[in-house]
């Protein structure tokens, strides 16, 4: 990731750096936020997307996308959190191989979540209770499962590859 | 990667645990480096997966997503048992490694608390719910539930910082 490695050392160098480094419980709060961060993004996912692969198939689909920007509020809070991460010390994460794979996840989830949006979210909003998805898109909803998941080992790995 | 090893011989209760055949499978004692962080990551997911489905479940109580009906979530639920389970036995896992750590440690007691406060606090609330208790009565008791699982992730992230 060394592309972006310009990118981090301005953050180390940026107030955000400076305070994460000088204030001791800053890294541990944003800590924190990170782990409940994730904790609302997953749990918003285990609710539409159980619901489209079919496992919790009576939960009613339309009310199930209001999760959709509740899992948004998650995935900024550990966006923030995260690059707090990177300000309190640049280099470490670049060169960690279990980081490079989490971020390569999370984009290809990124990626994911837009085909959901863009291509499935209007025909699975019309599904009655109870009704099975189509192939296409349980096999979305599926794969953003297992990569959240792979992503939350890979993150408790981190500091493990260093 | 350093071990912090509390107990030196197997003398006395903590210690005998901490240095059972468990403790060190999961410290690095039998030469097994990856028991600590599978073990881990293991906690991890059962955290996220435990959370998520308790702050999704609490967000319904409290009022959002009312298109769903509670009786829907029981799925969801299983999967959070599944969750609390993985962290039953990592967490025991891990206590047994590092007990002379984490037994006499405020943090680590009064995140077992908040757990099962919080777990407690997910039965009343589905009882409350199927019993047609007053909904205000059970929305206040879905925000101690959720400020007490909150609490739970507070506390277990202090524990590495506690020592």
């Amino acid at each position: 990731m060394e592309f972006l490695q310009p990118t981090f050392d301005w953050l180390g160098a940026s107030w955000l750096g400076v305070a994460s480094r000088d204030v001791s419980w800053i890294f541990v709060a944003a800590e924190t936020a990170h782990f409940i961060g994730l904790s609302i993004l997953f749990g918003s996912l285990l609710v539409i997307d159980l619901r489209v692969v079919g496992f919790a198939r009576f939960i009613n689909m339309q009310a199930a996308m209001k999760f959709i920007p509740i899992a948004i509020v998650g995935f900024a809070i550990n966006l923030l959190s995260g690059i707090t991460f990177i300000a309190s010390n640049p280099e470490r994460y670049g060169p960690n191989i279990a980081f490079q794979w989490k971020m390569g996840l999370v984009l290809i989830a990124g990626l994911n979540a837009l085909w959901f949006w863009f291509g499935e979210h209007k025909e699975l909003s019309q599904l009655a209770d109870g009704e099975d998805a189509e192939f296409r898109a349980k096999v979305i909803a599926g794969v953003s499962l297992i990569i959240w998941v792979v992503v939350i080992i890979l993150g408790r790995f981190m500091p493990f590859v260093e | 990667m350093e071990f912090d090893f509390g107990c030196i011989e197997p003398v006395g209760f903590v210690c005998s645990v901490e240095l059972s055949s468990v403790g060190l499978w999961l410290t690095g004692g039998t030469g097994n480096f990856m028991a600590y962080p599978i073990t881990l990551s293991a906690h991890g997911l059962g955290m996220m997966t435990v959370m998520g489905v308790v702050i999704a479940f609490n967000l319904r109580i409290l009022g959002f997503a009312k298109g769903i009906s509670i009786s829907a979530y029981d799925r969801l639920l299983m999967i959070g048992w599944a969750g609390f389970m993985l962290n039953l036995v990592s967490g025991l896992l891990l206590l047994t490694g590092y007990f002379s750590t984490y037994i006499f440690q405020g943090a680590f007691q009064l995140k077992i608390a908040l757990i099962v406060l919080g777990g407690i606090l997910m039965k009343v609330i589905m009882n409350g719910v199927r019993s047609g208790r007053d909904e205000k009565v059970t929305m206040l008791l879905s925000v101690a539930c959720l400020a007490s699982w909150t609490g739970a992730i507070i506390t277990g992230r202090l524990m590495a910082y506690l020592q």
